[in-house]
């Protein structure tokens, strides 16, 4: 039990524009070990953006719960969801997602706006983790002069500057050529090594293959693998 | 404030510069009007006040008049009984420094054959000291012309220019039926309001009297009073005087007026102060709608940037952290466009200085109150559209269900 990231138990989800109601997820019940790294695949539809959406605490679930570090997360007010997006969850997602007019360095600096004083020492860890993912010459480049596999890279220091324990990617190479996508994968996999969780949504079955475990979500609840 | 905060709101106002330029200019432009027109209304009042200094009526100083209150421009009562000896009696006070009496009319003046209606006061030698003033040319009357009703004239300096400058001194010109010597010309003293202080003929107080109005009363009188002395226990304690020497009692109106420095003042930036609340309200009107389009310019930036936004809340961002990102921005528009109004204002407050008789006055309130309003202008309109942003649902981050 201590060793659970999260888990989810009997999670709901429903939508209501009009008079119609959309029940988008059906009851989920999952365990996330710290160092797992899982792919959730499926149909379009299927739920998986909402679900990833309440894993990164940016919606909440209906009914059911959702326990992060063993929190029951619904007990959480606005401010100490934001803290914990902000310190113990990074997020990288298709269309990158980095602010158009900053620099590299900049875009990876974002989330400590979020947070305590920025000093010197951040900056440095900062440089270092462009340095690592190879982007130690664009780190004044606006995102427009980086190709896409540099701005995803660019993405996944900004998610890893606070040093969180989850990682949420939603399609990550879903914007990327195959060796782009052959290069983050390769990062991702090389993260998940040095202990960070990952829970990935993908389309393409080459790329969840990379992950540990990968699970189907189909009409709003898992199915077994046939 | 870090100064990377700073540098992420400002790059994002540069990032969109057609925005920034089109608010910017919506405030400079009213900020600028408001400013200059405030300005106007200062130097409209100090121009008063300066010439009414310049002729020692700026502070210590009385002016009393024949006459009680008017209605519609007539006395209601009778308007000759100050005399000379009232005069002296208020000489007598501890308190009165000097009294300059006078009398005036429009009477009929000719000079080599044109004849005019103009202004001529009868007045003591004392009046150049108690109206500050000085002669241009010549002398001025002297206590023998007095003594001796002498046919002498001195002259304004605006009527003399009329007349021709120069060669004036010893010259004789016709008042009413009878000729008097030109003896002097006074400097230029411009005008009060509209009274034009130049275009007057002075003549010895007695002369005026027996000789041209025939009266035995005066028209008024300056007093000036000794520096630090209470203004209103001394118009009390005149008052008092005046009514007793012309037996007024009970419920009987004062058959004068006594003119203090602030009625003066009062009177002549009336107008000019009307005009200038009228003017600004509506450069403050101007502000508003300024305003309107800062929030409807804001309102716009925020939904177009509403997938930044939703990134920042997604990367911890609480709702206080976006509201606070949009008044920053919000502040830092206001203060550099309340410093370019003011330098704007600046401007057009010289060339104004430079092509019109007005004569704006600079000060560091006009710059004060650019910061100020342009500051609570930006601020209060940029609430709303800093409260929608906060409320962005970051869930928009992740494609559709």
């Amino acid at each position: 039990m201590t060793d659970n990231l999260l888990k989810l138990v009997d999670l709901r989800k429903t939508y209501q524009i009009g008079k119609i109601k959309y029940e988008v997820l059906k009851g989920i019940n999952l365990e996330v070990k710290k160092g797992h790294f899982l792919a959730i695949m499926g149909p379009s539809g299927g739920g998986k953006s909402t679900l990833l959406n309440i894993l990164g605490l940016l919606d909440k679930p209906t009914s059911g719960s959702y326990f992060f570090e063993g929190k029951e997360v619904s007990q959480l007010s606005p401010k100490e969801l934001a803290h914990l997006r902000n310190r113990r969850i990074g997020f990288i997602f298709q269309a990158f997602h980095l602010v158009p007019w900053a620099t590299a360095l900049e875009n990876v600096l974002l989330p400590l706006l979020y947070g305590d004083k920025i000093d010197k020492e951040d900056i440095g860890r900062a440089k270092a983790l462009l340095q690592r993912l190879g982007l130690e010459k664009q780190i004044t480049f606006k995102p427009a002069e980086l190709s896409g596999g540099q701005q995803q890279r660019v993405a996944i220091a900004r998610a890893l500057i606070n040093n969180p324990t989850l990682l949420l990617a939603d399609e990550p190479t879903g914007n990327l050529d195959s060796q782009s996508s052959k290069e983050v994968m390769d990062i991702l996999e090389e993260l998940n090594h040095e202990g960070l969780t990952i829970i990935m949504v993908t389309h393409d079955p080459e790329i969840a293959k990379r992950a540990k475990e990968i699970k189907i979500l189909k009409d709003g609840i898992f199915i077994e693998e046939s | 404030m870090s100064s990377l905060l700073w540098k992420d709101l400002i790059k994002e106002l540069l990032a969109n510069k057609v925005n920034i330029l089109f608010i910017m200019l919506s405030l400079i432009f009213s900020l600028t009007a408001l400013n200059t027109i405030y300005a106007l209304g200062k130097s409209a009042e100090k121009q008063i006040l300066d010439t009414l200094a310049n002729l020692n009526f700026g502070k210590d100083a009385l002016l009393i008049l024949a006459g009680g209150s008017r209605v519609m421009g007539i006395t209601t009562t009778r308007s000759d009984t100050l005399k000379l000896e009232d005069v002296k009696a208020l000489e007598k006070l501890h308190f009165v420094q000097m009294t300059s009496p006078f009398t005036t009319g429009l009477v009929e003046v000719s000079y080599k054959g044109k004849a005019e209606k103009l202004r001529v006061d009868g007045v003591l030698p004392i009046y150049l000291q108690a109206n500050n003033w000085n002669t241009f040319m010549g002398k001025f009357i002297d206590d023998k012309d007095v003594e001796t009703i002498n046919k002498v004239v001195v002259l304004g300096y605006d009527i003399a220019k009329k007349f021709g400058l120069n060669s004036l001194i010893g010259e004789k010109i016709k008042i009413q039926d009878q000729y008097y010597v030109v003896i002097g010309i006074l400097e230029k003293k411009g005008s009060l309001g509209h009274f034009p202080l130049d275009e007057r003929l002075f003549v010895p107080l007695t002369t005026a009297m027996k000789r041209i109005f025939n009266q035995d009363y005066i028209r008024g009188v300056k007093v000036l009073l000794e520096p630090e002395t209470e203004i209103e226990a001394a118009v009390k304690e005149i008052r008092k005087i005046l009514r007793q020497r012309h037996g007024l009692y009970g419920i009987a109106p004062d058959d004068f007026r006594i003119i203090t420095p602030d009625m003066v003042v009062a009177r002549h930036t009336a107008t000019s102060k009307t005009l200038s609340a009228f003017l600004l309200a509506i450069s403050l009107i101007s502000l508003v709608i300024s305003g309107v389009i800062i929030m409807n310019l804001m309102t716009a930036s925020v939904e177009e940037k509403a997938g930044i936004i939703a990134l920042r809340i997604a990367l911890g961002a609480t709702a206080h952290h976006i509201i606070r990102h949009y008044l920053f921005m919000a502040l830092f528009i206001a203060l550099t466009s309340g410093f370019i109004g003011w330098l704007m204002s600046l401007l057009v407050m010289y060339l104004l200085a430079l092509l019109t008789p007005l004569r704006p006055l600079f000060s560091w309130g006009t710059f004060l109150l650019s910061l100020i309003f342009s500051t609570v202008t930006c601020v209060l309109f940029s609430l709303f559209p800093a409260l929608k942003a906060s409320r962005i649902d970051p869930a928009i981050l992740l494609k559709g269900l």
